[in-house]
């Protein structure tokens, strides 16, 4: 039967094979899936923003000790390194580990200058962040000023992407 | 002075203070959506929520319904947002029709012209607002100009969530709905207060207190 997991934003979910993780409302949040497709493991990161720039503490840990397979994080970089590394705890191998990405949307365009366009600088957080680690990123769906929704399929990698727009 | 990023404790009297100014700003956007339309409009009582800003989303729900949001930006000595919510249903329609004297197909998406009409009334309304808090206040409050978007509701908080996130890990938020006389609910409207700013409320309120 097939595991459901669902994540709201500032949260990981992780899971081998026939699991599907889905998440909502995605704006300029970003959202990065990992998964190595020969051992069927994977999982999903609804980011916020890019690092903890203030370096607040973080309650990366399960909160709710009843849920399994959950972290949270609000941001792209040590989402990236959380997920990745519980990849490889999973059983994945380094040089199958690929990603895709979602989101990173500017939604109100004329309030917010590029320079403050933080679905701009998650993008490139979590392309940098992949970069450092020789992680592939196979496909983007990035960008634009539109909300999207996404569900991710651990068993065959694949990602469904919708908008209402 | 209360800093609720690091502490998400206001105590039960300062919420109090905060959601009567809150009150007199939606009384003030009520009066002028009713001189707008010709009728008469039922306001309710500001609901708070000091949450995370992961847990925004969930607080205002109907995530995947579409809705048109009218974004303006608080600037000035206690920065924030305030938003409107339009729902994509009869009394939005007829709100449009009222002010423009056209008709709205409820059944098609709305044109850029009823986009303008709810973005002058979420101008009109702000306007009302903000001279209200500044005026109570005793602070100078700026209004940018509006922003609209249409598109899902969870995707439209959580990028206003991005925004508040990057200076705070909590959010203090201010629901009130506006009910023209006799349709259904339309539209919604959110404050979004900068929890800097929450200090500087708070302290002219209790100067208020303290000079009766």
């Amino acid at each position: 039967m097939q595991e459901k997991i669902s994540i709201k934003v500032g949260e990981i979910a992780y899971g081998k094979g026939n699991v599907k993780i889905s998440t909502d409302s995605i704006g300029s949040c970003i959202v990065v899936c990992l998964y190595d497709k020969v051992n069927h493991i994977g999982g999903m990161l609804h980011a916020m923003l890019p690092i903890n720039s203030a370096n607040k503490k973080e309650d990366i840990i399960k909160k709710n000790p009843g849920e399994k397979n959950k972290m949270y994080t609000k941001y792209v970089v040590s989402g990236i390194d959380l997920l990745y590394k519980k990849l490889l705890e999973l059983g994945a191998e380094k040089q199958a580990i690929k990603a895709k990405l979602v989101g990173g949307a500017a939604m109100f365009k004329s309030l917010i200058d590029d320079e403050h366009a933080i679905g701009n600088k998650n993008i490139e957080a979590a392309r940098q962040k992949l970069g450092e680690l020789g992680v592939a990123i196979k496909s983007e769906d990035t960008g634009g000023n539109i909300g999207r929704t996404a569900e991710f399929f651990i068993a065959n990698a694949v990602l469904n992407v919708n908008t209402k727009i | 002075m209360q800093n609720i990023s690091e502490n998400k404790q206001l105590d039960e009297f300062e919420l109090d203070q905060l959601k009567e100014v809150i009150n007199i700003g939606a009384s003030h956007a009520s009066t002028a959506l009713s001189q707008l339309v010709k009728k008469r409009i039922k306001v309710t009582m500001p609901e708070i929520h000091v949450a995370k800003v992961e847990e925004m989303v969930e607080i205002i729900g109907r995530e995947k319904e579409v809705i048109t949001a009218i974004l303006l930006k608080i600037l000035g000595e206690a920065p924030g947002s305030i938003v409107y919510i339009f729902p994509h249903n009869k009394s939005t329609c007829e709100l449009i029709s009222m002010i423009s004297g056209r008709e709205v197909d409820i059944k098609k998406t709305f044109s850029e012209f009823d986009i303008s009409v709810l973005k002058e009334v979420g101008n009109i309304l702000a306007g009302a607002s903000l001279t209200a808090f500044s005026k109570f206040l005793d602070v100078n409050l700026l209004q940018s100009v509006s922003d609209a978007i249409t598109d899902m509701l969870g995707s439209v908080i959580n990028t206003l969530a991005v925004e508040i996130a990057v200076g705070s890990d909590v959010a203090l938020i201010f629901r009130v709905s506006f009910q023209i006389e006799g349709r259904e609910e339309c539209p919604e409207l959110f404050f979004f207060i900068d929890p800097s700013s929450t200090s500087v409320i708070l302290e002219s309120t209790r100067q208020k207190i303290v000079n009766k």
